[in-house]
């Protein structure tokens, strides 16, 4: 076997010292777009009225007559919008507190003409109207430009849907202001790009620079953060301050700002945070300098909420490991800051978010220390910076262009920068380690069997009265501490690794492929799921399959060659074809699988036999019929998914011989034979070093000979133990 | 004045509690037999299928005891192939819990009856007997409890308590105060009022039934009426009776946790020592609180028994106190 090995390490070395990546990091966008903005508070808000001169450079090869304007604000102006209709129909009711809404106040050329403008009917909802359709007089020709200035008042709501603002002066300005859609060529010709706002999507447009001059009330001097590079902050006499700010190659510009919050700004210096093994492996791989891909120094800025002053040290150490490992990986930070914003308590539902050179996170007090919050919404948030940011995939159709990509390397960064995380409980809010080997059941208040529990008592209807639910229980989580005494009956140490937690996903449905429009998804669940944990476990096998060093230059190859750009799945197709080619997997057979079809991964180990070898076959009662310590071994795997994909087998022999075979998968079952084996099998790992990420089920990829009883008495000790405190807890109940 | 007219403290009738309890090893053992009997069918669905679901699988990589640690995509993993396991063990648990109610209202019963018996009868049949003399009075205790911890739910979680909750919180919820603070405050007392509330019932509960055993009356309602009085009069030491109780109750779970720990025990010893204190501790309690019932009611009793005024003639004429020569003090 030894052979085998050899021809493992060539083939390493050859993989490592093959093809260096010329670096090809573009220093700037194509700058499609260009805002200067003045804009300035109404009294305390939430108001705010501005203006914006646009600059729109027609870089297709088609000419143009219009103008698609986004005016995201409008979605929360009244029930009958695209986003709201569509929430309803996916059974989330809720409406903001109190009304947003963006008009229109005026619109014309640089040199005055003015402009007419229409609201876009959508189909599910014709009162809609986040889709503006400005007609010009004269098409915007190919390589042409067209300046416009744009007068507007926009009312934030109170913080509903990633945008608003809460009540102790906390604003969040996302989605704020009119923003022009995406000329672009489609199957249709060249048409604008400019979805409404859906339930289900996010935003997509053109890179180009932004001028910000935003007035505000004298208490925000100090606690304003945003896309851009703040460059003055200047008093004025009526006691407002007017806030310079400015921002290169972006597609998007967000602001935040709290008088109470605490801002800092700490510098990021690569040399602090180096990992060498990991840049030496990351610069072999791309035949560069260590130089060369270490990240640039960048500053960072925190807008802090005083309650949260005990993660500020954690915010600030996500956020630098995020710069450095998405650096060294994907290619540098190009910007000067990147501020990442804690928000209020009342406006939590402007956490988790990502604006260009700006993010949200989002933390609850009484985190455990092995629980990664905020890491985890920190580097998944400041990967959007990357995916999303950098790379403007068209989040309207191919959101997992974004999100599975984030989710993947946010996995990638806590995975190799923090310890495992490990499962926690809560009692008021604090969180212990432990994990329940069970759960208490519980039934809702109209289910007869409520009462057996004594959580409800359901007295049923009579001809004189209707029927009556008693809730005689509330679950509390002091209660639950009581009942199941974790400390005696949990589990103590279960860890959680982020990216296998993903494969909770094969608990859900998963009915449509990731070729799917967003916007077009038949539920949440489902965008959830195709937008971020199945690309990302795709990601992840696809790496793994390929081999670290290739996927290191694929990775970089296609963040470089895309970067200020808007790609295409299809794009990320040829960059996978053309790096793993030699991986030993038909790719485009992968690729066409994965991404237009709906297969599971899965195999099994179905049977493995050890027949005594068979010598006298008129003797097979007694011992002399077989051959003494030689066995027939058969085993047996099983593809039951419909994926094709090869996967490895390691054989392990009584004599500690170990054998690795490689099964291409394209078969429904793969046979080994052994006829005389001096040895049994007693271990068989289809896919050992899981590989196969997307693979459905691992517990029956193994097989031993001597099954291990073990675990069996262990879990139901755990089950017993917590089983007596519960009902011991009902004993007293009563 | 004689003994039979001072109280006793608190502490000295948990502690006769204790003695009661120990006293009777045998209804000890069968209620620590008793818990562990009630558990196993919850415990052998997740046997069974960890047998069919983990027995062959082998990890290189992770450890994976399922006593200690296990990391969690197996136990995710677990769930999805055999998602009957857990729906089974809480099939099976809901009744157990209703059932653990009522035998612990029969176990309550036993428990008050030997403390009255005290130095009698220390058979498992005394103390069933006992139990079950009692059980359906202590029965309409219970109904009487599902109706007061109706009333404490909604009291505490329903309107009344949304209505104090919005004086703090706009719209009552937490994630709209301007504070973090204060949200998790105003939940944390919401939290703490309630089980505080659910303790008081419970103790309200165990007097009405130590207090019905005390005076022999079979009333629910007498009996909860009485236990009003006497929480009014005596709360001090009924809430040191019964929180040394629950501190000593708490104390054997941890002192246990410890010393398995350290004396590297296996796990299952937990199954017979977790409950042997939890039932020693119950028992204590409950016994102490019917040995303290029944002095107060012996007191109660006694101040309403009126004093003599004018002696027996014989006493002016002989000097003796009575006929007889025989005093009665």
């Amino acid at each position: 076997m030894q052979w085998v090995h050899w021809i493992t390490v060539f083939g390493v070395v050859v993989n490592w010292t093959s093809a260096s990546l010329p670096a090809q990091l573009p220093s700037q966008s194509a700058k499609t777009v260009d805002y200067q903005m003045e804009v300035k508070m109404v009294g305390d808000g939430p108001t705010l009225r501005g203006v914006e001169r646009v600059t729109w450079r027609n870089q297709t090869t088609a000419p143009t007559s219009e103008l698609w304007w986004h005016v995201y604000n409008n979605a929360w102006a009244g029930r009958d919008s695209v986003w709201l209709t569509e929430a309803r129909g996916f059974g989330d009711d809720k409406l903001p507190r109190a009304w947003g809404n963006t008009e229109i106040d005026a619109l014309a050329l640089a040199d005055g003409t003015s402009l007419e403008w229409t609201w876009v009917a959508q189909e599910k909802a014709p009162l809609d109207r986040t889709v503006m359709r400005v007609s010009l007089p004269i098409p915007v020709e190919p390589g042409g430009e067209v300046s416009v200035e744009l007068k507007f008042t926009a009312v934030l709501p109170p913080a509903f849907r990633r945008s608003g603002w809460g009540d102790s002066g906390y604003f969040h300005a996302a989605q704020w202001y009119p923003k022009l859609g995406v000329f672009e060529e489609s199957a249709d010709g060249f048409a604008w790009n400019c979805e409404p706002y859906h339930y289900l999507s996010e935003f997509y447009a053109d890179y180009g620079d932004y001028t910000l001059n935003l007035t505000l009330p004298e208490k925000y001097a100090g606690h304003v953060v945003a896309t851009g590079t703040l460059k003055s902050e200047l008093a004025n006499a009526d006691g407002t301050v007017t806030i310079a700010m400015h921002a290169e190659d972006v597609h998007d510009f967000a602001w935040t700002a709290d008088p109470k919050a605490l801002l800092e700004k700490r510098r990021f210096l690569e040399s602090e945070w180096r990992d060498e093994v990991e840049e030496r492996k990351v610069a072999d791989a791309l035949g560069r300098s260590l130089d060369e891909v270490r990240p640039r120094d960048v500053e960072m800025i925190l807008l802090l909420q005083p309650e949260h002053e005990e993660y500020r040290e954690r915010y600030f150490e996500a956020t630098a490991k995020s710069l450095y490992y998405f650096g060294l990986w994907y290619g540098e930070y190009p910007y000067d800051t990147i501020t990442c914003v804690d928000p209020a308590n009342d406006a939590g539902n402007t956490g988790g978010m990502e604006y260009p050179r700006l993010f949200t996170g989002g933390v609850s007090r009484g985190n455990h220390e092995r629980v990664l919050r905020p890491e985890g919404i920190t580097v998944h948030e400041f990967g959007h910076q990357f995916w999303y940011g950098l790379v403007g995939n068209d989040e309207f159709n191919h959101a997992w262009l974004d999100e599975g990509f984030t989710t993947f390397s946010t996995n990638r960064v806590l995975s190799k920068a923090w310890p495992a995380e490990l499962q926690t409980y809560q009692v008021l809010d604090r969180q212990f380690l432990g994990r329940a080997p069970l759960t208490t059941p519980s039934f809702s208040k109209n289910e007869t069997r409520a009462w057996l529990t004594l959580q409800h008592a359901l007295i049923p209807s009579t001809p004189w009265s209707d029927s009556l639910s008693l809730e005689l229980s509330h679950s509390t989580s002091i209660e639950a501490w009581l009942r199941e005494i974790p400390v005696a009956s949990y589990l103590p140490e279960v860890t959680s690794d982020r990216t296998t937690g993903l494969l909770s996903i094969h608990g859900k449905d998963w009915g449509q492929a990731l070729a799917t429009p967003t916007w077009n998804m038949v539920s949440n669940q489902l965008r959830r799921t195709n937008a971020y944990s199945r690309p990302a476990l795709t990601l992840e096998t696809m790496s793994r399959l390929m081999g670290e060093a290739r996927w290191i230059r694929l990775m970089r190859d296609w963040h470089e060659s895309q970067r200020f750009r808007h790609p295409l799945p299809e794009e990320f197709r040829d960059t996978l074809l053309r790096h793993g080619e030699g991986a030993g997997v038909d790719w485009l057979d992968f690729w066409q699988q994965a991404y237009h079809q709906n297969p599971r991964m899965d195999f099994k180990v179905e049977r493995v036999d050890n027949f005594p070898l068979v010598v006298d076959a008129r003797n097979l009662d007694s011992e002399q019929g077989f051959a003494d310590s030689i066995w027939h071994v058969r085993v047996e795997i099983r593809r039951t998914g419909e994926f094709r994909v090869p996967v490895e087998v390691d054989l392990l022999y009584a004599d500690g011989v170990q054998e690795r075979h490689t099964w291409d998968g394209q078969a429904g079952v793969w046979l080994y034979e052994l006829p005389a084996s001096t040895a049994k099998v007693v271990r068989v790992l289809v896919d050992p070093e899981h590989k196969l990420m997307l693979e459905r089920n691992w517990l029956d990829n193994t097989w031993t000979l001597d099954a291990d009883e073990s675990r069996a008495w262990n879990a139901s000790v755990r089950a017993l133990i917590w089983a007596q405190q519960v009902l011991h807890f009902y004993g007293g109940r009563g | 004045m004689s003994s039979a007219n001072q109280e006793r403290g608190a502490l000295a009738h948990l502690s006769n509690g204790f003695r009661i309890t120990l006293a009777r090893p045998r209804v000890v053992f069968f209620l620590v037999g008793l818990s562990i009997f009630l558990a196993l069918p919850v415990a052998m669905p997740v046997h069974q299928s960890a047998v069919n679901e983990l027995g062959r699988f082998a990890s290189l990589t992770e450890a994976v005891d399922l006593l200690v640690s296990a990391p969690r995509w197996l136990l995710d993993a677990w769930a999805r192939q055999d998602p009957h396991m857990a729906s089974s063990a809480s099939v099976l648990l809901a009744p157990l819990m209703l059932l653990s109610s009522l035998l612990g209202i029969l176990i309550a019963g036993g428990w008050m009856a030997c403390a009255r018996e005290d130095k009698g009868r220390h058979a498992l049949s005394a103390f069933f007997e006992g139990g079950g003399l009692w059980f359906f009075p202590f029965f309409r205790v219970w109904i009487l409890g599902l109706f007061i911890y109706a009333f404490n739910t909604w009291l505490i979680w329903g309107m009344p308590g949304d209505w104090v909750v919005e004086q703090f919180l706009p719209d009552g919820k937490a994630n709209r105060a301007v504070s973090e603070n204060t949200g998790r405050w105003v939940n944390h007392t919401r939290e703490i009022v309630f089980l505080l509330a659910l303790l008081k019932t419970e103790i309200f509960l165990d007097l009405a039934r130590a207090s019905m055993v005390a005076r022999e009356r079979r009333s629910a309602v007498g009996g909860f009426i009485r236990a009003i009085g006497l929480w009014l009069r005596r709360f001090p030491r009924i809430l040191r009776l019964v929180g040394v109780g629950y501190a000593l109750e708490g104390g054997w779970i941890f002192a246990t946790l410890a010393t398995v720990q350290w004396m590297a025990w296996p796990m299952v010893t937990l199954v017979f020592l977790l409950p042997l204190g939890r039932v020693i501790c119950r028992g204590a309690r409950l016994a102490g609180l019917a040995t303290f019932c029944g002095e107060q009611s012996r007191l109660q009793m006694q101040s309403q028994t009126p004093l003599p005024t004018d002696p027996p003639e014989a006493l002016l004429q002989d000097g003796t106190a009575w006929a007889g020569g025989e005093t009665d003090l």
